[in-house]
Order: C-alpha cells, then sequence, then structure tokens
C-alpha cells in the first residue's frame, strides 16, 4: 500500500506566509462590543444605560470600608428575567490583588426567580477592587467592581 | 483543638404562595482559611502555603429532585458563612441543600415548601 504525502515543504512555507499576513490583519479588526481584555461587556456611559445595559450589570453591595478581611459580606442582584430561554446562569466573585483570585462563583436556573447572592469572603489587607461577573445565557459576561479597603487583611 | 463544625440551618419565610420569588438562608458553621502565612513583605510572592488549607468547595442546591443552583467556592469564603439567595417556588417541594468541603466530607439540610393559602 501507498500512502501519499499530501504535505509538502512547499505547502508549509505557502500557508506560513498566508498566516503570517492574516493574523495581524484579523487583529486590527474591532470587536463588537467595548470589553474589558475582549471578556466582559461593560455599560459605555454609566449615567445613560439603555435597557439592554440595565438588566445586565450587577449591582454590587459592599462597603467601602472593611474593618475584618476576614468578614467582608457581599450582596450581589440583578434587574435581570429569569425565563426559560434568557436568565443569568452565574455570578462569580473576584479580586485579582489577593492571593486567592476567585471567591466562589455561584450558578443558576431560571428556578431561581431572581439572580441574588449574599455571601461573606475574605478580603486581603489594603486597597483593592473586588469585580463581579454576571453570565447571561444570551449576552455573554458582564462585569462590575466596588473598591474596597481592608483594615485588617483575612487571607 | 479542632472547631466542631455544625449541622448547616436553613431558613425560610413560612407564608410562601405559589410562584413567589421567596429568600432562602443557609448558615454553616464551618472554618475556612486559606493556609496562607505573610513570609515577609519584600518577598515575592509575599504569601507561602503556611498550614493546611480547609474551606467549604460545593453548595449544592436542590429544590424537589432538580438540581436548582451551585455554588463552586474557594477558600476565600469567610468562616461560617451564611448564604442568602432566591428561589421560586413553583411546587410544594422540599429545598434541599448540601454542602462538601475540600476534603469530601457532605452535610445536608432540608426543609419542605408549603404553599400559604
Amino acid at each position: 500500500m501507498v500512502i501519499k504525502e499530501d504535505f509538502s515543504r512547499r505547502k508549509f512555507i505557502r500557508y506560513s506566509v498566508i498566516g503570517g499576513a492574516v493574523v495581524p490583519l484579523l487583529s486590527g479588526v474591532p470587536y463588537e462590543n467595548e470589553v474589558y481584555g475582549g471578556v466582559f461587556n461593560a455599560p459605555k456611559d454609566l449615567e445613560n444605560m439603555t435597557e439592554m445595559e440595565r438588566i445586565h450589570l450587577p449591582k454590587v453591595t459592599l462597603p467601602p470600608v472593611v474593618e475584618d478581611g476576614t468578614q467582608a459580606s457581599i450582596i450581589v442582584s440583578l434587574d435581570h428575567p429569569m425565563e426559560e430561554d434568557h436568565y443569568i446562569k452565574s455570578i462569580q466573585i473576584l479580586n485579582f490583588a489577593d492571593p486567592v483570585v476567585i471567591k466562589g462563583k455561584f450558578y443558576m436556573t431560571p428556578l431561581n426567580g431572581e439572580a441574588f447572592i449574599s455571601t461573606q469572603i475574605r478580603l486581603a489587607g489594603g486597597e483593592g477592587t473586588v469585580w463581579v461577573v454576571a453570565e447571561c445565557n444570551k449576552h455573554g459576561k458582564w462585569a462590575a467592581n466596588r473598591t474596597v479597603n481592608v483594615a485588617a487583611g483575612g487571607c | 483543638m479542632a472547631k466542631k463544625i455544625r449541622d448547616p440551618r436553613l431558613r425560610i419565610t413560612r407564608r410562601i404562595k405559589k410562584d413567589q420569588v421567596f429568600k432562602v438562608k443557609v448558615k454553616f458553621d464551618h472554618p475556612s482559611f486559606t493556609g496562607l502565612g505573610i513570609v515577609d513583605d519584600e518577598t515575592n510572592p509575599i504569601f507561602n502555603r503556611a498550614i493546611p488549607v480547609s474551606f467549604i468547595r460545593n453548595m449544592f442546591v436542590y429544590y424537589g429532585d432538580q438540581l436548582v443552583s451551585r455554588f463552586r467556592m474557594s477558600s476565600a469564603i469567610a468562616d461560617d458563612p451564611l448564604f442568602t439567595f432566591k428561589l421560586k417556588a413553583v411546587q410544594e417541594a422540599p429545598v434541599k441543600v448540601v454542602f462538601v468541603d475540600n476534603q469530601g466530607e457532605k452535610w445536608e439540610v432540608s426543609k419542605k415548601i408549603k404553599f400559604y393559602t
């Protein structure tokens, strides 16, 4: 049996040249929405949000100053509908300045009725930004953040 | 001495009507620590693993037989956390919350939903 080798050196060079030309061109194409690092959606103007932005942006309740970093209360809610075909899939809490970045991820279904979660998290001392990312099953991930100052670190 | 872990406690309002969205509060006295200790502010990384890590890894919420929610946590969740979330009263069935910690140990608590007439 003869095995036909259909990948030659010539083809490899040709594909490399095409790839080298196309990849830089594609990187210049703007994304559909303005997002952080190409991952999260965020409202363009916080003062004048569209209805779409308003329902998807997580509302985060976190005190600006936390005395005890071992018990920082956080409440996250959204005005998003929880219908069979359109609902919030998950809410994730993060702080990139902490040694343990991901605090938790709460997965939801339409049976939750409302996108709401309240818990207590640990935060490292000093100033940091707590990020909350909500994921809609249709419209992707939406992020909101709160700056917090922690007096006594809890990590 | 290691702290005793109490069974989780579930709190739901008594007056629930059909299709009402109600709050569920679950308190679980479970110690949680990252295990990290500060080495020195000058060194990088500042933290190292000082003691074994312990935390609640997962919280599963069942309504009837259905898994409604799941909360996947890290060691950065507080000690003895109180979780509050919402459910839609679609049927008269028990709400069950199951906790699993990072050692694989399991705890559960449940309460039956009865509609108020």
